[in-house]
């Protein structure tokens, strides 16, 4: 149960880190990553994905 | 009913390699070290998924399909890796004959050398490197989160076994603390709040699989991985903190027979298991000793044939008091199970290979500090690629897993951050003199 729960956690999150993969429309690349993104300096303050979607939407 | 699910995921997951190159090595890398064969018990077991994403990457590298590829740049690390790579076929080429899984091997270290070395044409942007760090993670951290839960859900009665890919408890305790490190630099640079939670979980329920192992080798990797974050780090009171939360939650979580078993560390000379790997070393060196330049091949040091011919020879450790070997017992070294399969030559050119890391780490800190804030994370990053070093060649001092990909790809990573940083430096005059 719990390997096969994992499995299917680990396949959603390559889906998840892949599925920007190949949008051009983006201005920085580094939104590809969504909800994998990294901060460009280390003293960025950590943020909400949800806030940040609903403020771009 | 995992097989249909598997079926499903690759339905998607092919279309989307398609997409381009990095999506194709991406997943290539997943694959690999998920290693999902392992968890899987119809069908799909024997559908090669590897080979599947590599086909595809190859392809798609071959018809120039990355339109952020760069032409390929010369670097150390290919050099040694393509030396190290023609030396084990050499190896392969000149062993006993009757060794069961050679050129297997042999096999296994040429496809993981071709995957690191697509990695300076695929990984060319800091996004890039990025997304593969996180599909690293995401392929090692699955087996410590499955004994980690399964840990939690029997009360600290659960004891992993580790699974076929990576070997036994010992490896699994390797491998998973190789990946904490990248967890902590995850940690550290996730953009959102819901990405550092559960890159805080996943450490947390890594260090409780790690006590699952009850390996005692673990323990002493840990240590030293901790002594290496602590003394390297340039932020010593979070590596002080990190550290001691790991000895906190050891503390706190451990059975009474995982704290029985750590302690006879101290009386390892009287220990048979660690008497066995001795014999097992003299043993290596001594084939070692008779084909000093390419060694016996690919496992020769557990091959029963050459147990009864080297059983009763001393090699280079002359100087240990030992029984005789009852068995062919594994190597349990990584530069033992060099030195015996691939010789002395190969034994240097393994050691050039792990440790040049670490010659790069300085290179990249130095050009990291002429950046300024902009190299940050990059010092970060090597810090912790090298710390993720630091346990394979601690941790693999008893353990046969010279031929592990995992240590393999964090070497080409550490080059290929140098190069990311280089071109971002180049890219940017300015910082140059800054």
């Amino acid at each position: 149960m719990i390997e096969a729960a994992l499995l299917t956690m680990a396949i959603g999150f390559m889906i998840l880190l892949l599925r920007n993969s190949s949008r051009k429309d983006l201005v920085n690349p580094d939104e590809l990553l969504g909800l994998f993104a990294y901060k460009q300096d280390k003293n960025e303050k950590v943020i909400s994905h949800r806030r940040e979607k609903k403020r771009n939407a | 009913m995992r097989d249909l699910m598997m079926l499903g995921a690759m339905l998607i997951l092919v279309p989307l390699s398609f997409r381009n190159t990095f999506a194709a090595y991406l997943l290539w890398g997943w694959s690999g070290l998920i290693a999902v064969q392992s968890y899987l018990y119809g069908f799909m077991r024997s559908v090669p998924n590897v080979q599947i994403f590599a086909v595809i990457t190859l392809m798609l590298v071959l018809l120039g399909k990355d339109k952020e590829k760069d032409p390929y740049p010369s670097n150390g690390t290919t050099v040694l890796m393509v030396l190290f790579s023609f030396h084990c076929i050499m190896a392969a080429w000149s062993a006993y004959p009757w060794l069961a899984r050679n050129w297997e091997l042999c096999s296994n270290v040429l496809k993981t050398v071709l995957f690191c070395l697509v990695m300076p044409m695929v990984i060319t942007k800091r996004y890039r490197f990025h997304a593969l760090l996180v599909a690293v993670v995401i392929g090692v951290s699955f087996h410590g989160l499955i004994d980690g839960l399964k840990f939690i859900a029997s009360g600290g009665g659960h004891r992993a076994i580790g699974i076929q890919k990576l070997g036994d408890n010992n490896h699994m305790a390797m491998i998973l603390i190789m990946a904490m490190p990248l967890l902590i630099y995850l940690f550290q640079y996730a953009k959102y709040k819901v990405a550092q939670l559960a890159y805080g979980a996943v450490f947390f329920i890594t260090c409780l699989a790690i006590i699952a192992t009850g390996s005692r080798g673990a323990l002493i990797t840990l240590l030293a991985v901790g002594a290496w974050l602590i003394l390297l780090s340039r932020r010593k009171f979070l590596s002080i903190t990190l550290a001691s939360l790991v000895v906190a939650l050891i503390v706190a979580f451990a059975p009474a027979n995982w704290s029985e078993r750590m302690s006879t560390i101290q009386t390892a000379e009287q220990d048979s298991s660690f008497m066995g790997r001795v014999i097992a070393w003299k043993r290596a060196s001594a084939i070692a000793v008779e084909h000093p330049v390419f060694g016996g091949g690919f496992h020769a040091g557990q091959d029963p044939q050459l147990f009864l011919e080297f059983n009763n020879k001393q090699g280079l450790l002359g100087f240990v008091d030992t029984p005789l070997g009852h068995y062919p017992a594994a190597t349990h070294s990584i530069y033992f199970e060099i030195l015996g399969d691939l010789g002395f030559l190969g034994l240097i050119l393994f050691m050039l290979l792990m440790f040049y890391p670490f010659w790069i780490r300085i290179q990249i800190k130095q050009l990291a500090k002429k950046m300024g804030q902009s190299g940050v994370w990059a010092q970060d990053c090597c810090d912790m690629l090298a710390a993720s070093m630091v346990a394979f060649l601690i941790g693999g001092a008893a353990l046969s897993a010279a031929y592990f990909e995992l240590p393999y790809i964090m070497v080409m990573m550490m080059q290929v951050l140098y190069l990311i940083v280089k071109r971002e430096s180049d890219s940017n005059p300015t910082m140059k003199h800054a």
